[in-house]
């Protein structure tokens, strides 16, 4: 998993504080896998996943909101009106929905059953939209054109850009792979439908932020030594 | 280069039927014993019962049930009135069959008492007689005369043996009655004769009725009733020596099939009985459990017999607590000590059995055999100690234990012996099975090989590849002689040097060609460059199907496993042509994002919608919808607790009374999905001017198809009759319908075998005004396409048009699919044949999906399409109803437009076959489109794009290949080679697993079927892709000969 290098150099305010936002994410992420897995605790994923669920996802809300909040705007930013910043925000959560929807079709069109436990899947997708896709609309916005840059032409400026590519990336590979121990006859408690999914996915997610980490710093250090001499 | 293929793929097929043959199973050493009469015989004469799948809950009285919905509940009331008002008369087992629960397989567990192999189950149909010794032939020796009445299968196995005998076919699964009623008609008067010793009497009756039904239709209550009155009426004809047992080879599962080991397929009821006294112990509420073997030696000893010399089976001790010569009244010591005897004998047969066998064979573990002899001789000694203290001290309380005890011994012994037999009956050939593998690794090596030549532009065959085949060909010669021939020996070893010798040449050869040989031209389409996402995500795809053999929960839910790659595959097109068609649309990489002025975004929905991203995106999603849909028609396993069966799949006729109003829907539901089939592919026809002219093949396309689906759909109409009025009509009623079909299906695939062009060509005169026809409606053109150039040149004064030249090649495809899906669907039932619309969406879909892939000038790589494809065949293979186990292959196929028995077993096995392929036909024929969708451009995409349409004027169809003829076959030989190497992947996959969990606990039922079902369908798709391949050669021979013609002429 690797974007190609960009020339341009991001801003150093950005670069630092993306560092901080990611190991910031890696370590609240952990904490709260570990809070799903651990036994007696009143949202462990195997006995009230719906519950975890939500949790999860007021997480990423709560963090990728306020993250993108905070995100400098680096060389390129130019002064908003609220209006506009509203305007932008709703349409961003119109996406959302949107998002959430195609996923739970994704879900079923994969073999997620029709009928029964259409909240576990609801659930599933609204996980797989804050893993997936929340990051990219709370970096990118709703500008399509940089979308198509950054997943299409695979073309994304170092800084939060390519961590998010990265990350999107990994958590779908992430929920894919999750599907996998589902059919086996290990007859273990978590095998049911959604929780290796959304356990797959926030994985991957984790993954995705630590690689994406180790490629920003290691191509920032290269870019600067490039620059340098 | 056809040459080549040729030899190519004859060589393959021999490979693969090589390693199907190559695990062999068990060796059975088959000595008659000769010994005299063993034990005094209770009872003079037996009349055995034998019904068909009778189920234990059949038989069993339930109290607690009093609610009249289950119709198989409490109908055979009079065996429950003896079991109350006779106790000592009569009892009750729940009789226990060993899988495979087929017919044939019980009967002769049932006479010699011996275990059955797998081998016996896939070698199923075709009865043979029995040489081993059986009951049947022991009391012939002893001088009784045998009657038999019923299944003919008796016939096939004992021929000759029987006094006299009524026998009647069996296979027509659909004639409740016939067997029945001639049976009852000749009972009661053949026991009255008194010139009999054994009668024997095989209903098939309920068996029947749960094929065609379930067990849950009212018939069954009726028929079950029918044998109430029948075992009354024999009991009242019965004499106090005779001895009535009734009983069951096998249950049934909750569809009315059998043939697996769940447990409503394993349990039967046996019910004994005799005027006299039989027993000691009147029948409690707990059901003694009896093995299926245990039948042989009670027979055998209660009619004082010798007991078959390969039985295993365990003596009923209760049947044998009474003794009729007892002058005294019976004690408890004689009872037991009556039942030890019996036992006895029955544990030095098996001990005599043990012996010969372990002289034969040396696969029987020797401390073993040593422990069990010592527990037989140890309760040898027991027994003669007492019976000095029984004749010392009397009858007493110690004496009664040890007794007891020693019954025990004798009852350990013989289940010990049954349960190593049994595990060491599960014997391999080590040597085949690993022969088979390495065959089948080096065919698939050779196919890679083999697309690796493919793509050498020189037309000559390079040196090496002559010199691989001649040395493949000496080694599969080889390794069939080996494996058939010769049986364990030396030369085993011959073939796996020359097998790992080839492997290794073929390895080098392959990597040898990767790297350097500067002959590849085409290097970007070499196929084995892993760079490329799709065909990473492919091979990824193949490598986890092929794992996903290795597991058994994987293989149980494949269907779902499937499902899940395909939809990845098939999505994994739609991202890459997405991403791809944005980055062309939109080169501007680097711009900054805030620099686009928002004044040009401006949402214009029609532009969105007609946007190629949407419309790939649009495709898929229809591609994997009908993909989705598609599993509601999928069958269940029995490993699958909480799967229900899909209504879908039960047959019309046996929907009851509360199901009414659905049924209509279902029935017209399917009708009208096969209408929209033919309709569609007919537009389609039309669209592209196929359907114009008068040849033989367009007239069968135009009008044999509609009446076929006609014929059709009444045929299923008369299938959803109540039974009882389609029993009463007569038979060429019932058959003249599928029988037309069946012509009119055939006469059509013989056309365009004969006459393959759907092309027609108008005089130039009418050209002008045609043209202006097309101009007024100005709707979709009918697409008349200009002759090759060439022709045109010569030909410019009077411009010929020709209809439907664009599409020889396809037409000719769409033709064939078009008339054999309406067989299929005749076959599959109305049920399930919906999938077949589907499949042919889900296949378009994909078409479509290519098609617009090549637009962007992406060269094809056929293994990615393949694999999808492929992928596609094994998950319509599992939604049409079917699954990799015995019991869900669907009998009542073969019953469509035949009524009755059949003399060969060739027509009702090939329809069978067709039944479970279903899926592999069907993609089979559709493959090759896989070349020519592209170049005929979708209509999907034709319809979106008009904007080019001066390009149409150039456009030339598939008959682009025609003029390059060297480039087609190479084309469809690579195609073939890939859909080989997937099937044979696939194959390799099934193969290693079954070698690799051959000790497992569910090999049996899983891995084994799955690799026969897994071997079955790889042959029907070489078959079937072979035969796409002559069709095409057909075309292309037929298009030559007319460009010729129309050369002349102009």
């Amino acid at each position: 998993m690797s974007a190609p290098l960009s020339t341009r150099l991001p801003n150093k305010n950005v670069y630092n504080f993306t560092l901080r936002c990611l190991f910031f994410q890696i370590l609240a992420l952990i904490c709260i896998s570990f809070i799903l897995l651990t036994n007696d605790s009143a949202v462990n994923i195997i006995s009230n996943c719906l519950l975890a669920c939500e949790l999860t996802i007021t997480y990423f809300v709560t963090s990728c909101v306020s993250f993108s909040v905070y995100l400098p705007q680096g060389n390129t930013s130019i002064t908003t009106t609220t209006f506009v910043k509203v305007k932008n925000g709703l349409k961003g959560c119109g996406l959302y929905i949107i998002s959430i929807l195609v996923f739970h079709c994704i879900a079923v069109l994969y073999g997620a059953p029709f009928f029964e436990s259409v909240a576990e899947t609801f659930h599933f997708a609204m996980v797989m939209t804050s893993t997936a896709v929340l990051p990219p609309l709370c970096a990118l916005g709703i500008n399509f054109s940089s979308w198509i840059r950054v997943f299409a032409q695979n073309k994304p400026e170092l800084g939060p850009e390519s961590v998010v590519q990265i990350v999107t990336i990994l958590s779908i590979l992430g929920a894919w792979l999750g599907a996998f121990p589902i059919p086996l006859d290990w007859d273990r408690p978590w095998q049911i439908w959604p929780i290796t999914c959304v356990l797959g996915s926030i994985l991957g997610h984790i993954v995705g932020l630590f690689c994406g980490a180790i490629h920003l710093m290691y191509s920032y250090r290269k870019l600067k030594k490039f620059k340098i001499t | 280069m056809f040459i080549f293929a040729k030899g190519f793929l004859l060589k393959r097929v021999v490979v693969d039927r090589n390693s199907t043959c190559s695990v062999e199973f068990s060796h059975r050493s088959d000595l008659h014993g000769g010994k005299g009469c063993w034990m005094h015989g209770s009872f003079k004469k037996a009349i055995i019962i034998v019904i068909d799948a009778l189920r234990y809950d059949f038989i069993k009285y339930d109290e607690n049930f009093v609610n009249e919905s289950l119709p198989y509940k409490n109908k055979l009331l009079f065996v429950n009135q003896l079991l109350l008002t006779k106790p000592f008369n009569s009892k009750l087992y729940r009789f226990l069959a060993d899988p495979p629960t087929t017919t044939l397989q019980r009967l002769k567990g049932l006479t010699t008492g011996s275990l059955p192999t797998f081998v016996d189950a896939s070698a199923n149909f075709a009865s043979s007689e029995i040489t081993e010794d059986n009951f049947v032939d022991q009391m012939i020796k002893q001088g009784k005369t045998l009657k038999f009445l019923g299944d003919d299968t008796w016939m096939g196995l004992y021929p000759g043996r029987f006094y006299r005998s009524f026998p009647f076919p069996s296979f027509n699964v659909k004639d409740l009655h016939t067997v029945d009623n001639g049976i009852l008609e000749n009972l009661i008067p053949e026991l009255r004769k008194k010139d009999w010793d054994i009668t024997i009497a095989h209903f098939l009756g309920v068996d029947h009725c749960g094929h065609r039904y379930g067990p849950m239709h009212p018939a069954m209550a009726e028929k079950l009733s029918q044998m109430n009155e029948m075992i009354r009426n024999v009991t009242r004809v019965m004499d106090g020596d005779t001895v009535l047992f009734v009983f069951g080879d096998h249950g049934m599962t909750g569809s009315g099939d059998h043939g697996g080991d769940s447990k409503d397929e394993l349990e039967a009821g046996l019910f004994v009985y005799s005027p006299s006294q039989i027993t000691s112990f009147p029948t409690k509420d707990v059901i003694q459990d009896v093995q299926q073997t245990d039948l042989v030696p009670s027979i055998s000893l209660l009619l004082g017999v010798p007991i078959p010399f390969s039985n295993l089976g365990h003596a009923i001790t209760d049947l044998f607590t009474f003794c009729p010569s007892w002058k005294s009244g019976s004690t408890v010591i004689k009872q037991v000590f009556h039942s030890v005897k019996a036992l006895r004998l029955n544990a030095h047969q098996i001990s005599l059995y043990i012996q010969e066998y372990y002289k034969h064979s040396s696969d029987f573990p020797i401390n073993k055999y040593y422990e069990l002899g010592h527990i037989l001789s140890s309760a040898e000694n027991e027994l003669q100690a007492a019976l000095t203290a029984m004749v010392k001290d009397g009858e007493t309380r110690k004496l009664e234990e040890k007794l007891v005890n020693l019954r025990s011994k004798y009852t350990k012994y013989i289940t010990e012996v049954r349960k190593i037999c049994q595990s060491i009956w599960a014997k391999f050939d080590l040597t085949s099975i690993t022969i088979g593998i390495m065959t089948i690794f080096i065919a698939l090596l050779i196919n890679i090989y083999c697309i690796r030549v493919s793509y050498w532009w020189k037309v000559d065959v390079p040196s090496t590849s002559i010199v691989v085949i001649l040395i493949t060909i000496v080694y599969t010669a080889f390794a069939a002689f080996q494996s058939f021939f010769i049986g364990e020996s030396l030369t085993a070893f011959m073939v796996y040097l020359l097998g790992g010798f080839l492997i290794i040449g073929l390895c080098v050869l392959i990597i040898k060609f990767q790297v350097k040989n500067p002959l590849i031209i085409q290097k970007e389409n070499n196929i084995f460059t892993v760079s490329n996402f799709e065909t990473s995500v492919s091979l990824l795809g193949c490598i986890l199907y092929f794992l996903s053999y290795f597991s058994n929960s994987f293989v149980v839910n494949e269907d779902v496993v499937i499902l899940f790659l395909a939809q990845t595959l098939v999505w994994m097109y739609c991202i890459s042509i997405v991403l791809d068609s944005l980055k062309l649309t939109e080169p501007a990489g680097l711009e900054p994002k805030n620099k686009r002025h928002k004044g040009t975004k401006t949402f214009d929905i029609m532009r969105f919608f007609t946007h190629p991203t949407m419309l790939v995106f649009i495709v898929t999603l229809f591609t994997s919808v009908s993909l989705r849909l598609s599993t509601v028609f999928a069958a269940c396993r029995e490993e699958k607790w909480n799967c229900d069966l899909s209504v879908f799949l039960l047959p019309l006729g046996n929907l009851v009374n509360q199901l009414q109003s659905y049924k209509n829907m279902r029935y017209f539901f399917s009708v009208a999905c096969l209408v929209l089939l033919t309709f569609i592919t007919r537009q389609w026809m039309k669209h592209y001017g196929n359907l114009n002219g008068a040849s033989i093949s367009v007239l069968c396309a135009r009008y044999f198809c509609p009446i076929a689906v006609v014929c059709c759909s009444l045929h299923w109409a008369l299938q959803g009759l109540p039974p009882k009025i389609l029993d009463n009509m007569p038979v060429w009623q019932q058959v003249f319908l599928p029988r037309i079909v069946y012509i009119l299906v055939l006469v059509t695939l013989f056309c365009i075998a004969f006459n393959p062009l759907c092309v027609f060509i108008k005089p130039s005169a009418e050209l002008s005004s045609l043209q202006a026809l097309d101009r007024d409606k100005s709707a979709v053109p009918y697409l008349f396409t200009k002759l090759k150039e060439k022709l045109e040149e010569k030909a410019k004064e009077k411009p010929q048009v020709a209809y439907g030249l664009a599409t020889s090649y396809t037409a000719a495809i769409v033709c064939t699919v078009t008339a054999m899906s309406i067989l299929l669907s005749m076959l599959l039932g109305d049920g399930p044949s919906p999938s077949l619309l589907l499949a042919l969406f889900s296949a378009g879909g994909f078409l479509e999906i290519i098609t617009l892939r090549e637009k962007h000038s992406k060269p094809p790589s056929f293994l990615c399409y393949v694999v999808t494809f492929s992928m596609m065949t094994s998950l319509y293979f599992y939604n049409t109803g079917h699954q990799a186990t015995v019991p869900s292959i669907r009998f009542e196929a073969a019953f469509n437009g035949f009524h009755g028995d059949f003399d060969n077993k060739i027509i009702p096995g090939l329809l069978i076959h067709l039944n479970t392929f279903v899926a592999e036909v069907f993609f089979g024929i559709l493959s090759p489109l896989i070349i020519f969708w592209p170049l005929t451009e979708g209509i999907f995409v034709q319809w979106i794009l008009k904007k080019s349409k001066e390009q149409e004027q150039r456009w030339k169809g598939d008959f682009i290949l025609y003029e390059d003829g060297d480039t087609l076959r190479k084309l469809l030989f690579r195609l073939l080679s890939c859909i080989f190497i997937f099937h044979g992947i696939k194959i390799f996959g099934a193969t290693c697993a079954a070698c690799l969990h051959r000790r497992h606990l569910m090999v049996w039922k899983i891995f084994a079927p799955r690799f026969v079902f897994q071997a079955m369908s790889c042959f029907t798709m070489f078959g079937i892709s072979m035969l796409m391949y002559l069709l095409i050669m057909r075309v292309d021979k037929s298009l030559d000969v007319w460009v010729s013609k129309v050369s002349q002429t102009s």
